[in-house]
């Protein structure tokens, strides 16, 4: 009986809606009523209804009511109980009624808050707009949600407490304590503190990519015998505080987020100004930027930024802010392009960004979901899409900032002081003498018949010049002392210019033989007297820039490339009045010859002013007096000359000395493909040419763990219906621990630092803590540590110290027998195990031995591979990489690394043996050892030793290398410097050894 | 060396248990090899000989890449019909086919054709040499890529994806099957002026950089970088220098028994030691007789640098170098090309593909006669064709522009049935239309040949497995012997 009343009602209802709603649904549904769906309700629909009511659930074959939700057209239709949505009518729709659990209890489990039922009904009130034409987007319902949330790497952080050990004397640290554990339940015995030399080398690598020198090994020995904790305290936090841990680190940072300064593909396009990131990272690093606030800024740091900086600390700050978003913009990008390819790329370049973050922040392959719902993992082509909307404004800019605003301001000031008295006057002189003058001027105003000449006598010019500038724009732009003054008696440049008449200089012939300069401006002056006002047309050339000034006034300006001067390549109509006037003209020559070509005609009033003047003084409207007076204006040399002290002032008008930082940028450059360009839609199979609905901002749902789902981060705390970038939303959601992502996000840095000191992370595949991944070797470790982070302000440096003060890091790297049986592959970390240093630091260190190292620190990179400075600060050019870092496994930026490869093959030898860069290190290094004849060849192999594997050489070792100089410097008897050539080998051996690459 | 396959026991053992996901039955057999279930050969050096996963047909790949991409009705595929209709209107022409803006028009080849052969196969007369081989060689006239930009094009046709950052086939090759010369590269591309994109188009992309192509140009007076000693040292004080290193680095890894990359560096610097003499050697061409230099054309300006790719790269095959890839070089480029991209005649398709087909004609059909006077052209696989396509209207009076909906490449040797014609381009030529085959499938047919599976030959990045082929590619059997 029940059921029967519904269809009744439910029939009734659906008769008005048609008749009522054709007007509802009949107009394009609007933006805002869009939006509104895409914020409050698919979320809902997605969560809480498809599982039961979508083509998802079809396939599962778990459809209930035969309701279908996933579509506009299927949820105005209804199911078995009729329709779900009667758009305007909330108190007809069966989705309301069934929500409010007065038909059906919906969801099965549990009602929703009030609150987003509400959301529903305002949606219904709106006319139900909803986007979702045909088939259905495959959301989050083929994604078992509740299942995939199992996965460890999902679950809260676990709070362990350290385990208890038997072997509690050789735990060090809480770290210790999970170590040890599992190697007592696997009967391993680790290994003992490693010696005091190989602890300061191990450390210096680690966490500044640069060997001891033999002083602070000494130091730092002696130190250790009197206070053994103590000064390996020290020097982990010496180390921590050394500006090089920034450069050290950061180059971890930037393999993980495919940094680099170029373009790539075919014609890979510099971006000169892309190098901020970099800093930004290695200063982040040095001052312990919280890792949470490091995320957000990456992500969202232009949003974040002011750009009207008032102190030169906040400019550097907004720099800094906003070159953190060159994580977003460091991906590649094609400059050549068919009109058929922009759209596509458009969806690459989203994919690298949600890839890259996926990878690197969350540890997870986001990317696979772009075609299908991720195969392994619980993430949705759904949440993919969601997650690139966030970025569907991305693009990329180089972006100015103002570095010194103080100064600037200073500057503006005293200009603007200087300005607005002569402001002042001119005004003043409006106000008070122009409407008399002006009137005098129309009565006295001969009919100056257009086409007659006027008298005019034009004077001979004057000369001064060539004024040198850096280069032709400079030349061009800059304001030289002539433009300020042209009183004819000033001299230039101590004496060097002086203003000259030139009579010969006839009007109507090129001169191309008269004026010299490369990157240069000449001046000519001349004056020009003037019976009455008049109008005259002037035919100018010039080679290759010009600028024209009449009575001060700029009436002509072109920055142009010319082979010679000749006539007509500018023309001109100017006013002459009265009296005396001034013509100012200025020659900007590039390089070889250059001159100018001159003539003046007669010339008519323009026709727009004639036809004012024509009309009677009553039919003028406003625009047409005011253009009358402007004419005017032209006429009237006092006035003219007020003007010209305001002009020239005007050309002082201070310029911010900006820095321009490559980075994101809303609405930037980007792949134009019309209106849809900074939009982002549903791909079918990824493929821009299967659109489906347009996506709205989203996160991944399996790290959302309550039913607010993204608006709790989306939502404008001081707007309740607005909603915050997705941007900023998405940060929000990744750092949030509790509700959000923070807490993978912490594990996966957390792991990224183990794997560094390590060599293997606790997660062995750092960028892949899906369910394909490795699975923590010591997963209560990486959540305790994790917690840490998070508990200490998720600053990086004390887990650095933690982990590096604990025994297990600080171990030696024997074999023992109890692992060798136990554990071969040493997974409980009982030895230490050598590892090879990376590309930058093998060649940062040989630069270091050899005692040419420039420790200079941030700023533009280079190119040039004779460059001493560490080896970060290479430009990083996608299609020019250093040769002898690709030679070591750097990555070729193409897309995120998170583990290097480390490869050893023959041309790493090839190059070290035969390098010409290497040969002459080794000469430099054996310089270093051996500054003269006095120091013995014994003295020389010992400092060799120090200084490049930061120990003494054994007795065999120095008898054997001994004997290896004396065997080379015979073989070449006949050479005067046979000695120091040996000497050189040996550095160079030295340089080839495993030693001096693998650290232990 | 750190990539998946030599991960922890435990996880390796999950990792065969899964290995219906996906993972290849290479990878399992390098696993077994490092649980110790099979012999690993040499389990430290990453470029050691591997077996394949089945006999292969061929050993070696030979890939004359025509950059800048030949028009098909201009070569191979004769077009009758598209010369009867000269000058009028091209049915279905889309004039945004290319990069520029085509006419719509048809537009004639300006060469006659005349067939060759028992196979009767049709080609243009600006292919004299090639023309006599027409027996040796599989002909594919309905080849089609995704974009109509040479650099993606080209990275489509080595990797399989038309955005960098993906291994190029010569790595996943590398990556298979390992090095049969330790002395020399296993992959080899040489260039004149480099191709339009650069080393990315060969990249070994996200595989070990181990697996990357050599590149060089025979042009240059060092092939190989610092194979030279410096001038300070002699060969034999160079050899003291590497015997007091090797006695140096066997003490320190001898304290360091679980180090195994420690072995591999020293083996690697005997072999650096070795290269010096081997390289140069398989670089001299002063050891060919004169007779065979003439052959490739080494003595006429058009093709000497051409034929110079050619021969070197049929010594390096000789000494095992596994796959080599030549960007043709030509010295003339004109009718609207530039030497990046030779073929790319846009403005005169006759004097353009006169000037190239001058240049890789001769060069091209001496290394068939060669590789098949020595017995080698068996087990070898040579490849030529470009990276798409031309239009068959016009681009201007007399160019032609890029078409990537039709093109011609053809196989000869290493296990392909020579005298074949397989697929079919539309009656103008401007459409593929019978067996279309894209780069997967052709990617798909050469790792066949060599004795692999590409559904099967896998690697691990950023938590995917991925494939040369991606999901895709068809076996081309109908043209294999």
């Amino acid at each position: 009986m029940r059921r029967l009343t519904l269809l009744i009602v439910l029939l009734v209802g659906s008769a008005v809606a048609v008749a009522e709603g054709a007007g509802v649904e009949g107009a394009e549904p609007n933006r805002k009523g869009l939006d509104f769906f895409e914020a409050k309700i698919r979320p809902m629909l997605v969560t809480h209804c498809y599982e039961c009511h979508s083509a998802g659930a079809v396939g599962k074959k778990n459809l209930k009511g035969g309701l279908l939700l996933d579509s506009r057209d299927a949820s105005r239709t209804g199911g078995e109980s009729g329709s779900a949505v009667v758009p305007g009518k909330p108190d007809e729709s069966l989705l309301i009624s069934a929500l409010k659990q007065e038909s059906f209890k919906m969801p099965p489990k549990g009602k929703l808050p009030d609150e987003l039922i509400a959301h529903f009904v305002k949606w219904i009130e709106m006319g139900a707009p909803d986007p979702r034409d045909g088939v259905t987007v495959a959301a989050s319902s083929e994604i078992d949600l509740e299942a995939g949330r199992k996965h460890w790497a999902f679950q809260p952080l676990a709070q362990p407490p350290p385990p208890e050990v038997k072997d509690s004397g050789w735990a060090r640290t809480p770290v210790d304590q999970f170590v040890r554990a599992r190697q007592e339940a696997a009967e391993v015995t680790p290994n003992a503190i490693a010696d005091a030399s190989t602890l300061i080398r191990r450390a210096y690598f680690d966490l500044i990519g640069l060997p001891p020198q033999p002083e602070d090994v000494e130091s730092f020995v002696s130190e250790v015998e009197k206070d053994p904790d103590g000064a390996y305290g020290r020097l982990i936090d010496e180390l921590l505080n050394s500006e090089h841990y920034g450069e050290r680190w950061a180059r971890h940072w930037l393999d993980v987020t495919r940094f680099a300064e170029s373009n790539g593909y075919a014609f890979d396009g510099d971006r000169p100004n892309a190098w901020h990131y970099r800093d930004f990272v290695i200063r982040a690093l040095n001052s312990d930027m919280p890792y949470d606030q490091f995320v957000r800024l990456q992500i969202a740091g232009d949003l974040l930024t002011n750009l009207d900086v008032q102190t030169t600390d906040e400019a550097q700050a907004a720099v800094n802010t906003i070159a953190a978003t060159g994580l977003l913009v460091a991906g590649t990008y094609t400059t050549q392009q068919t009109q058929k390819e922009r759209e596509r790329s458009r969806y690459e370049q989203l994919d690298d960004i949600v890839s890259t973050l996926g990878t690197s922040l969350l540890g997870l392959t986001v990317g696979c979901s772009r075609c299908h719902s991720h195969k392994f993992d619980p993430l949705s082509q759904f949440d993919y899409y969601r997650m690139a909307s966030c970025f569907a404004e991305v693009g990329f800019a180089d972006t100015g900032i103002n570095m010194q605003p103080e100064a600037f301001r200073d500057a503006k000031n005293a200009y603007d002081a200087a300005l607005a008295p002569l402001a002042a006057a001119r005004t003043k002189f409006e106000q008070e003498q122009f409407s008399g003058r002006f009137d005098q001027w129309i009565a006295s105003r001969t009919e100056e018949s257009a086409t007659s000449p006027a008298s005019a006598k034009l004077e001979a010019w004057h000369h001064v010049g060539p004024f040198a500038a850096g280069n032709f724009d400079a030349a061009f732009d800059q304001v030289f002392p002539p433009e300020l003054d042209t009183e004819l008696s000033q001299s230039f440049e101590d004496g060097k210019l002086k203003w000259t008449e030139q009579p010969e200089w006839k009007d109507g012939e090129a001169h191309n033989d008269k004026l010299t300069g490369t990157n240069g401006a000449n001046y000519l002056f001349r004056v020009v007297e003037g019976e009455q006002p008049q109008v005259m047309s002037l035919s100018l050339g010039s080679d290759d820039g010009i600028k024209l000034w009449v009575n001060g006034r700029e009436v002509l300006s072109k920055k142009v490339g010319r082979d010679v001067a000749a006539a007509d390549q500018e023309t001109v109509v100017i006013q002459l009045a009265a009296g005396r006037n001034e013509l100012l003209m200025k020659i900007v020559n590039s390089g070889g010859a250059t001159g100018f070509y001159f003539a003046a005609s007669a010339a008519a009033t323009p026709a727009d002013v004639t036809a004012i003047l024509a009309l009677p003084v009553d039919k003028r409207d406003e625009p047409q007096k005011q253009k009358l007076v402007d004419w005017y204006k032209g006429y009237d040399l006092d006035w003219l000359r007020l003007n010209q002290l305001v002009a020239r002032q005007e050309t002082q008008n201070p310029k911010p000395d900006l820095t321009n930082v490559f980075a994101a940028r809303v609405r930037g450059t980007t792949y134009q493909f019309g209106d849809d360009t900074f939009k982002v839609y549903h791909l079918r199979r990824g493929n821009a040419d299967n659109k489906e609905d347009e996506a709205a901002p989203g996160f991944l749902q399996v790290l959302m763990r309550t039913d607010q789902l993204e608006m709790q981060w989306l939502a404008d705390p001081e707007a309740a219906d607005k909603t915050r970038p997705g941007r900023i939303g998405l940060a929000d959601w990744l750092t949030d621990v509790d509700r959000g992502g923070g807490h993978l996000l912490a594990r996966v840095i957390v792991n990224r630092l183990w794997h560094h000191h390590f060599g293997r992370g606790i997660v062995a595949t750092p960028s892949d803590f899906g369910t394909r991944g490795e699975k923590p070797s010591h997963p209560d470790l990486l959540d305790w540590l994790a917690s840490e982070l998070i508990r200490g302000g998720w600053k990086l440096k004390p887990i650095h110290k933690l982990i590096m003060t604990s025994a297990v890091y600080m171990q030696a790297g024997d074999v023992t027998e109890s692992g060798r049986q136990h554990d071969p592959e040493n997974l409980l970390l009982w030895r230490r195990n050598s590892r090879r240093l990376e590309a930058e630091i093998i060649r940062d260190s040989l630069l270091a031995v050899s005692g040419t190292l420039d420790r200079t620190m941030f700023g533009k990179g280079t190119l040039d591979q004779s460059s001493t400075r560490r080896s970060m600060y290479f430009t990083v050019k996608r299609s020019e990489l250093i040769p002898i870092l690709q030679l070591f496994d750097a990555p070729d930026t193409m897309q995120a690394i998170a583990t290097r490869e480390e490869s050893t093959v023959a041309p790493q030898a090839l190059a070290l043996l035969n390098s010409p860069i290497i040969r002459d290190l080794a000469t430099k290094f054996a310089v270093q050892v051996r500054p003269n004849a006095e120091t013995s060849i014994e003295q020389a192999i010992d400092r060799a030793y120090q200084v490049a594997l930061s120990r003494p050489a054994t007795d065999a070792e120095r008898a054997a290398m001994t004997e290896f100089i004396q065997r080379q410097k015979e073989s070449r008897a006949a050479d005067a410097d046979a000695e120091s050539l040996a000497v050189r080998d040996f550095c160079h051996l030295i340089l080839c050894m495993n030693e001096f690459v693998y650290i232990d | 060396m750190q990539h998946h396959l030599i991960n922890s026991p435990t996880s390796r053992r999950d990792f065969l248990q899964r290995a219906g996901l996906g993972c290849g039955s290479l990878a399992v057999t390098s696993l077994l090899h490092q649980e110790g279930v099979i012999a690993a050969p040499t389990p430290t050096n990453p470029l050691a000989e591997r077996p394949s996963h089945f006999n292969p047909k061929a050993k070696a790949v030979i890939w004359l890449f025509q950059t800048g991409s030949p028009s098909q009705v201009d070569t191979f595929d004769y077009k009758p019909e598209l010369g009867k209709r000269d000058g009028t209107d091209l049915a279905g022409a889309d004039p945004k086919t290319g990069f520029f803006t085509t006419s719509g028009k048809c537009l004639k080849s300006p060469f006659k054709f005349s067939q060759h052969g028992e196979s009767g196969a049709w080609t243009a007369e600006i292919f004299p040499n090639i023309s006599k081989h027409a027996d040796d060689i599989a002909f594919v006239y309905s080849c089609y890529s995704q974009s109509n930009n040479h650099t993606p094009a080209m990275l489509e046709f080595n990797s399989g994806m038309i955005r960098q950052g993906f291994p190029s086939m010569g790595s996943w090759l590398t990556y298979g099957l390992g090095s049969e010369n330790a002395n020399l590269p296993a992959y080899v591309v040489m260039h004149g002026t480099k191709p339009r994109g650069g080393d990315p188009i060969w990249s070994s992309g996200f595989l070990p950089s181990v697996y990357q192509a050599t590149s060089l140009d025979p042009r240059g007076a060092k092939p190989i970088e610092n194979l030279e000693r410096p001038a300070e040292l002699t060969g034999q004080q160079q050899r003291s220098l590497l015997d007091v290193l090797n006695a140096a680095n066997a003490k320190h890894a001898e304290r360091r028994p679980f180090d195994r990359d420690l072995n591999a560096r020293l083996e690697s610097f005997e072999l650096a030691f070795r290269m010096q003499t081997s390289a140069p050697e398989a670089f001299d061409l002063a050891q060919e007789p004169q007779h065979i230099q003439d052959m490739y054309g080494l003595n006429r300006d058009e093709s000497k640098d051409y034929g110079r790719q050619c021969l070197l790269a049929r010594r390096m095959v000789e000494r095992g170098v596994r796959f080599v890839q030549i960007f043709a070089a030509c010295p003339n480029t004109p009718g609207g090309a530039v030497s990046d991209v030779p073929w790319d005649g846009h403005s005169d398709i006759n004097g353009n593909h006169r000037a190239c087909a001058a240049t890789v004609d001769q060069p091209t059909a001496a290394l068939l006669t060669d590789l098949k006077q020595r017995g080698m052209l068996d087990d070898t696989i040579v490849i030529y064709g470009g990276e798409f396509g031309r239009t068959s209207d016009s681009q201007g009076s007399a160019g032609r522009d890029h078409n990537p909906n039709a093109f011609t490449t053809w196989f000869a040797g290493g296990g392909f049935k020579g005298g074949t014609q397989y697929g079919a381009s539309d009656e103008f030529g401007y459409k593929s239309v019978e067996n279309r085959v894209n780069a997967h499938d052709i990617h798909a047919t050469i790792l066949h040949l060599m004795g692999i599976d590409h559904t099967k030959l896998t690697y691990r990045f950023n938590g995917r497995d991925f494939r040369l082929t991606d999901v895709e590619g068809e076996i081309l059997r109908e043209i294999l012997a």
